[in-house]
């Protein structure tokens, strides 16, 4: 099948499909769903995935995505309102429907599997049976470590001792008096050292460690990767495709994906599927169809067809031909 | 290795709580009779109060995953199994740098910095990321520093590597970062020295030097007897042998003053030293120098260090040349060279 140039092959039918979706707090996997959800119901985009028939439970979705739809915050989930979501789907053109399988996961539970090294029993199950896997990236988590500099300290001492032979000079109006003054700010003692706890870890090798988890149930069977980065228009200055940006910012995991690709294939996507800032959204605002807000950059092309990431997992080869 | 956070031991100057690891060496320190187990450490905070109540209730049945820690022996084994590992170990005095050069090998694949191997994978993420934490801003520390490792059990670093240009095989590598105290021990007592049998695994025996010692005119005598003295104890235990790899680093090379010529001379005489002595007893010898983290500008950052993988990752003869470029440019010649090690050497690297 070939649509806007893409070939996708679906997996067998009659089987739900089941996708984990991993992201720690705050990478923009719920308003990633509210938006799917209402690319589905409107059909606003041409050649994205159509929903093939309403599930039965669909409260959750329509909650989401009414807050997205108006430009509201969606609240974060939090681990008891973890929720599966199982979304019909068919491509379009096509009289074949699978069902997917996506929890709605909550980022504090991966953050808990990263430092407590504990899953729950449900995350074993999902983790070693996905045959797709869609990873979510915020870029302002991405930062690298700053590594203590002891040139710039070295510097920093030497000032110092400049101001501090100066200040040799002048008596304190205090000393005269006989009074000891308390010690300046700079003469408290030094704050404790942190002790290292796993919450320290960087956010890439977070994110290597979860993939390592999830890929540790799953064995040597081949998956599919989706690697999301959200909130793309933060990205946009630094003129960077998805691809480079992530070997720039995340080199540990652009290593990791690419070592691993001949068991997990990926593809990545910058997505911003809110738009704008809640507060500022500009003309955004205006925008006739609520997709319009959408974003989706994948291999040089731009476009708001936020099921790309999806389609791509849920394709037999992976291989997109353009 | 598992979470130990819970576990308070009552000895002074044990690093459990620091580091995870009993002073007494033993592998589970639940045996230990100085250790209490306490209460769980409070979980981190969450960022909102509703997950807070009902995190501890959540998590409290969930099944563990890999520690992420260093490896025991045991452990270690499972992956020389599983996989074509090389093991090597890091040997030398107290605070000679051993662990620094670990967290300045992660950090170089962290930054995407080492062009020959890409970085597939770690069982040890967490011991990494603690062994690069002390020298992060975030740490609080004013100067960066490296905790000390004291456990005297051998203990493993593991990553997973891919060399630039391979499609799918990976190279194991478990570093054993050993306290210094036990090759302290070994080279006061042969019976120490009989102990260390884990060596015998060892692809490559790396023998690190304390630089700033060797620079400084009243501690360098006693590096080089030190260093001479464990080799000579290892080997008539038998822990080294005529089919070892040794590699003698120096450390902290940027304390070398260049324009220090007695501590050149030194430094000579003690490559000279060893080497006469040594080189004759095992299958390869060299000598190599590295900063992994100078303090000054007349190195760079991790100087040396890229250049121990590829060593340390085949089984060709250690080699060592200072005057290499710290990040070679000549892919297709390293290539080239690795290709015709394998077919003429006849020795695969896996």
């Amino acid at each position: 099948m070939n649509t806007s140039g893409v070939t996708l092959e679906v997996w067998e039918m009659g089987k739900p499909v089941k996708v984990l979706v991993i992201g720690l707090p705050r990478a923009g996997k719920t308003t990633y769903l509210a938006a799917f959800w209402h690319l589905l119901l409107s059909e606003e985009v041409v050649d994205a995935l159509r929903m093939a028939e309403l599930q039965p439970s669909r409260e959750h979705l329509n909650n989401i995505t009414a807050l997205w739809r108006q430009w509201k915050k969606i609240a974060r989930t939090t681990l008891p309102k973890e929720r599966v979501v199982t979304i019909n789907l068919r491509i379009p053109g096509s009289a074949d429907d699978y069902e997917l399988a996506v929890p709605d996961a909550s980022g504090e539970a991966f953050r808990r599997i990263f430092e407590t090294r504990r899953c729950s029993a449900d995350f074993e199950v999902l983790a070693s049976e996905a045959e797709a896997v869609m990873l979510f990236i915020h870029p302002s988590q991405a930062i690298p470590p700053q590594t203590i500099d002891v040139k710039v300290d070295a510097l920093a001492d030497l000032i110092d001792s400049a101001f501090d032979d100066h200040d040799a000079t002048d008596v304190p109006e205090n000393e005269t008096l006989g009074v000891t003054e308390p010690p300046k700010q700079d003469e408290a003692a030094e704050p404790e050292p942190l002790k290292f706890t796993p919450k320290y870890a960087t956010y890439q090798s977070k994110l290597v460690d979860l993939l390592q988890i999830s890929r540790s149930f799953r064995g040597t069977k081949p998956q599919k990767l989706a690697v999301v980065i959200s909130a793309w228009d933060l990205c946009a200055v630094e003129g960077f495709t998805p691809e480079k940006w992530l070997q720039e910012r995340l080199p540990l995991l652009h290593q990791y994906l690419n070592t691993n690709d001949d068991v997990c294939s990926f593809e990545i996507y910058g997505i911003s599927a809110q738009g704008a800032e809640l507060k500022t959204p500009g003309a955004l605002v205006d925008a006739i169809r609520a997709s319009d807000r959408i974003k989706v950059v994948h291999k040089g092309q731009e476009s708001k067809d936020l099921t790309l990431p999806i389609r791509y997992v849920l394709s037999k080869s992976g291989a997109f031909n353009e | 290795m598992e979470d130990l956070s819970n576990l308070v031991c009552q000895q002074p100057g044990c690093p459990l709580s620091t580091s995870g690891t009993c002073l007494e060496g033993l592998d589970d320190p639940h045996t230990c009779p100085h250790v209490k187990e306490g209460p769980k450490t409070p979980q981190p905070p969450a960022d909102d109060e509703e997950a807070i109540e009902e995190s501890a209730a959540l998590t409290s049945d969930w099944k563990p995953v890999g520690g992420g820690y260093e490896l025991t022996v045991e452990e270690a084994s499972w992956v020389t199994a599983e996989h074509e590992a090389k093991v090597i170990v890091l040997a030398g005095e107290p605070d000679s740098g051993k662990t620094t050069l670990l967290a300045t090998i992660y950090e170089l694949f962290s930054k995407g910095d080492v062009p020959e191997y890409s970085f597939a994978g770690t069982q040890t993420i967490l011991a990494f990321e603690r062994a690069c934490f002390p020298s992060r801003t975030a740490s609080g520390n004013q100067k960066p520093v490296t905790d000390r490792t004291r456990h005297m059990r051998p203990r493993f670093y593991h990553l997973s590597l891919r060399e630039a240009g391979e499609k799918r095989n990976r190279k194991h590598l478990l570093v054993g970062d050993i306290s210094g105290e036990v090759f302290q021990r070994a080279s006061d007592n042969q019976a120490e020295a009989e102990k260390l049998s884990y060596l015998k695994r060892a692809d490559v025996f790396v023998l690190m030097l304390d630089g700033d010692k060797i620079q400084s005119r009243t501690e360098r005598q006693e590096v080089v007897q030190r260093a001479s003295l464990i080799f000579r104890a290892l080997l008539k235990a038998g822990m080294l042998t005529k089919d070892s790899r040794v590699q003698v680093l120096v450390s902290k090379f940027d304390c070398f003053d260049p324009d220090d010529a007695n501590s050149k001379e030194f430094l000579a005489y003690l490559k000279h030293e060893l080497e006469s002595r040594y080189a004759k007893e095992f299958k390869s010898y060299v000598v190599s120098e590295i900063a992994s983290r100078p303090a000054n500008e007349r190195v760079d950052f991790a100087y040396g260090v890229r250049e121990l993988l590829k060593p340390w990752l085949s089984d060709r003869e250690l080699t060592w040349d200072s005057s290499l470029p710290s990040r070679p440019d000549n892919l297709v010649l390293r290539e080239a060279d690795e290709y015709l090690w394998r077919h003429i050497g006849g020795l695969g690297n896996g």
